[in-house]
C-alpha cells in the first residue's frame, strides 16, 4: 500500500517515468529483503535491454527519419492528394490516406503526429479546415502508427509476451485499415454541410507520375513484411535493411539525403530509442520486484475468481487499461501489466497475438486522451491549437476508436485472418 | 558545473551517433553474410546487442539533458514560487535515488562474478556492457546537479507541453 502510495506521488511530481519506476522497485526489493536484492537490479536492467529483438526500435526508427529526411513525406502527400484531392473536403482523406502510409513506415504515433502537424495542417486550413477539426484529425488518426506494421509497441508486447513479433505485425494490418475507414466514415458527414476549396481531379498522367514517385517510399514496408514473412531475415534485420534501402533511396534517387545529414538523423533515433528501452530497462525491476512477491500471480487468481466468463474478464481489462493507459505511458503499461494479465486471458483461451492486439490498441487510445496524451502534446504544440479545443474537436474519432477497440475484441477473427492464413500460431 | 555537464553531453552525443552507426552496419553485413555469403559471423549479434545496451544508458543521459525524458507534473498550473519548491525536492530525490543506483551499478559491474565471466561472442568481459549502466546514470547525475545550480534551462522546457 505504501508502495502504491509513494508510486502515485512520484508519478505526479514531475519525476520522469523511469526513475518514478526503477525507485518504486528499489524501495520495494529494499522492504522485501533490506539491501539485499539491490545487487541484482542493475542485472534486471541490463537483461532487459540486452535483447536482439529489442534492437528492432532503433531500426524503425531510424528508418522513418531517414525516409522523412529523404523527402519521402513530400511524395507521398502529392501521391495522396492525386488519389483523393478532388472529393469534396479532400484534404481530410489525404491526411488519413498519408498516415496509413507513413504508418507503414515508421513505427509509432509521435512520428505520425509530429511530421502531418507540420506539413497537412497548415494545408488543410488553407482549404477553408477549422484548425482545430484538421489538428484533432492528425492526432487521432496518429493511432495508425503504433498499429501499422511496423510498430516499436507490438515489439515491446511481442518481446514482453515472447509471442512472435511477425505474428503480430500481420495482425496489425486489418486493424490499421479499420481506423483509417472510421476516419473516413466521420470526415464524410463532416465535410457533408461545409464548404471548403475545390481542387480539379489529377489527370492519369498527373497520377502516374506521383505514383512513380512514391513506389521506392512504398518498398520498405515490402522489404519489411517479405523479408519477415519469407523467413530470409529476422523482424530486427528487416529494420536495418529497410534503413539501408532508405539511404540508398535518398541519396541516389530522392538525391536529397546527403551524408553530412546522417549524424544528426543517427542522434535523433538514439535518443528516441534511449527514452524507450530507459523506461524498458527500469521498468523490468520493478516487473521482477512484484514477481519475487509473487504479485502477478494474487492479482491474476483475484481477477479469475470475479469470473471466469471471457468476455466480462475482456470487458474488464478493456476498461482497465483505457484508465491506466489516461496516465501512463504505453511501453512501462506493457512491461508492467502484460506478464500480470496474459495469463489470465490465456487461461481462457484467448490467443496471445489477439490480445496483443487488444492491449496495444487500448494503450494506443492512451496517447490522445487527456490528461496526459503524449500526441495530444505533440499536435497541440505544432499546431498552437489550445489542448480543450483539441481535446474537444478531436471526440468523434476518439469515440470512433473505442467502437473498434471493442469490435477487435469481441470479433478475434478481425486480427487474426492474415496471421493464421499466412501459418502464424 | 553546467559547463562540464553540456561538455560532457557533447561527447555522449557524439558516442550516440557512433552507437547508432555500429548498430546499422553490423547488422547489415550479418544479414548480407548469412544470406550472401551463408557463413555467419558469431560475434555480430552480442556486438549489436551490447551497442543497444550501451545507446540506452548513455543515450537516456542525453535525453535527461534535452529535458525530453517522459514525465508526468501536475503542478504545472501552481504559481511559480511553489512549482519551485516541489523541483528542488523532486530533483534532490532524483540526485540521491541516482547516487544509489550508481553505486549499486558499480558494485555490480567490478563484482569478480561479472569481471570473469567471458561473453561467448566477442570473448570479453561481461563488465563491458555492465558499466554502461553507472557511466550513464554518473553523466545524468552531473546534468541532475547542473540543473538543481541552475534550473532555469529545465524549468522553461517544462512549460512546453502546457496547453
Amino acid at each position: 500500500m505504501i508502495l502504491v502510495v509513494t508510486f502515485l506521488i512520484l508519478l505526479f511530481s514531475g519525476i520522469p517515468i523511469a526513475f518514478v519506476l526503477a525507485i518504486t522497485a528499489f524501495l520495494h526489493l529494499f522492504m522485501i529483503d533490506g539491501t539485499g536484492l539491490l545487487d541484482v537490479s542493475s542485472q534486471r536492467m541490463l537483461s532487459s535491454v540486452n535483447n536482439f529483438t529489442l534492437l528492432a526500435i532503433p531500426f524503425f526508427v531510424l528508418a522513418g527519419e531517414l525516409m522523412n529526411a529523404g523527402g519521402i513525406t513530400d511524395k507521398l502527400l502529392k501521391f495522396s492528394k492525386s488519389l483523393m484531392g478532388h472529393y469534396k473536403g479532400g484534404l481530410a482523406y489525404v491526411n488519413v490516406i498519408i498516415g496509413l502510409l507513413l504508418g507503414s513506415i515508421v513505427g509509432s504515433a509521435n512520428a505520425e503526429a509530429a511530421i502531418r502537424s507540420k506539413m497537412v495542417v497548415p494545408e488543410m486550413e488553407k482549404d477553408g479546415f477549422d484548425r482545430s477539426f484538421a489538428a484533432a484529425l492528425t492526432a487521432t488518426s496518429s493511432t495508425i502508427g503504433p498499429i501499422h506494421p511496423p510498430s516499436m509497441t507490438f515489439i515491446i508486447y511481442g518481446v514482453v509476451a515472447s509471442t512472435s513479433i511477425g505474428g503480430l505485425f500481420m495482425a496489425g494490418i486489418a486493424p490499421a485499415f479499420l481506423i483509417a475507414i472510421v476516419h473516413f466514415i466521420i470526415i464524410y458527414f463532416y465535410v457533408r454541410k461545409r464548404n471548403f476549396a475545390k481542387h480539379p481531379k489529377a489527370s492519369v498522367k498527373e497520377f502516374t507520375k506521383s505514383f512513380l514517385d512514391s513506389i521506392p517510399a512504398l518498398l520498405i514496408p515490402v522489404i519489411i513484411l517479405g523479408g519477415i514473412y519469407s523467413g530470409w531475415f529476422t523482424p530486427t534485420e528487416s529494420g536495418a535493411i529497410a534503413c539501408v534501402a532508405a539511404i540508398i533511396i535518398g541519396m541516389f534517387y530522392y538525391k536529397t539525403l546527403k551524408i553530412k545529414d546522417l549524424p544528426s538523423i543517427f542522434l535523433n533515433t538514439g535518443i528516441v530509442t534511449a527514452s524507450v528501452t530507459f523506461i524498458i530497462a527500469a521498468a523490468n525491476v520493478l516487473g521482477w520486484s512484484l514477481s519475487i512477491e509473487q504479485i502477478p500471480q494474487q492479482i491474476s487468481s483475484f481477477l479469475l475468481g470475479l469470473t471466469d466468463n471471457v468476455i466480462i474478464i475482456l470487458l474488464i481489462i478493456n476498461l482497465f487499461l483505457l484508465f491506466v493507459g489516461m496516465f501512463m505511458e504505453t511501453t512501462a503499461a506493457i512491461l508492467i501489466l502484460v506478464p500480470i494479465l496474459l495469463p489470465v486471458v490465456v487461461s481462457l483461451g484467448v490467443d496471445p497475438i489477439h490480445f496483443g492486439i487488444i492491449v496495444c490498441f487500448n494503450l494506443t487510445l492512451g496517447l490522445i486522451t487527456p490528461p496526459v496524451g503524449i500526441v495530444l502534446f505533440i499536435v497541440s504544440n505544432m499546431t498552437k491549437v489550445k489542448l480543450p479545443s483539441l481535446v474537444k474537436a478531436s471526440m468523434p474519432f476518439l469515440l470512433g476508436l473505442i467502437v473498434i477497440l471493442f469490435v477487435l475484441t469481441y470479433v478475434p477473427s478481425i486480427t487474426m485472418w492474415l496471421p493464421n492464413l499466412l501459418g502464424y500460431e | 558545473m553546467r559547463v562540464l555537464s553540456e561538455k560532457l553531453n557533447l561527447y555522449a552525443s557524439y558516442i550516440v551517433v557512433l552507437l547508432i552507426a555500429v548498430l546499422l552496419s553490423v547488422t547489415t553485413i550479418e544479414v548480407f553474410f548469412r544470406n550472401v555469403l551463408n557463413s555467419s559471423i558469431h560475434w555480430s549479434e552480442e556486438l549489436s546487442r551490447f551497442a543497444l545496451v550501451w545507446t540506452t544508458f548513455i543515450g537516456a543521459s542525453v535525453v535527461y539533458k534535452k529535458g525530453e525524458l517522459i514525465a508526468l507534473n501536475a503542478f504545472t498550473k501552481l504559481e511559480e514560487k511553489k512549482r519551485m519548491v516541489i523541483f528542488y525536492i523532486t530533483q534532490v530525490i532524483t540526485i540521491i535515488f541516482t547516487i544509489f543506483l550508481i553505486y549499486y551499478s558499480a558494485e555490480a559491474a567490478f563484482s569478480p562474478s561479472t569481471m570473469n565471466q567471458i561473453t561467448p561472442g566477442l570473448q570479453v568481459s561481461m563488465a563491458v556492457p555492465y558499466i554502461s549502466i553507472p557511466i550513464g546514470l554518473l553523466l545524468m547525475l552531473i546534468h541532475e546537479i547542473a540543473f538543481l545550480l541552475d534550473p532555469k534551462e529545465l524549468f522553461d522546457k517544462e512549460g512546453e507541453y502546457e496547453s
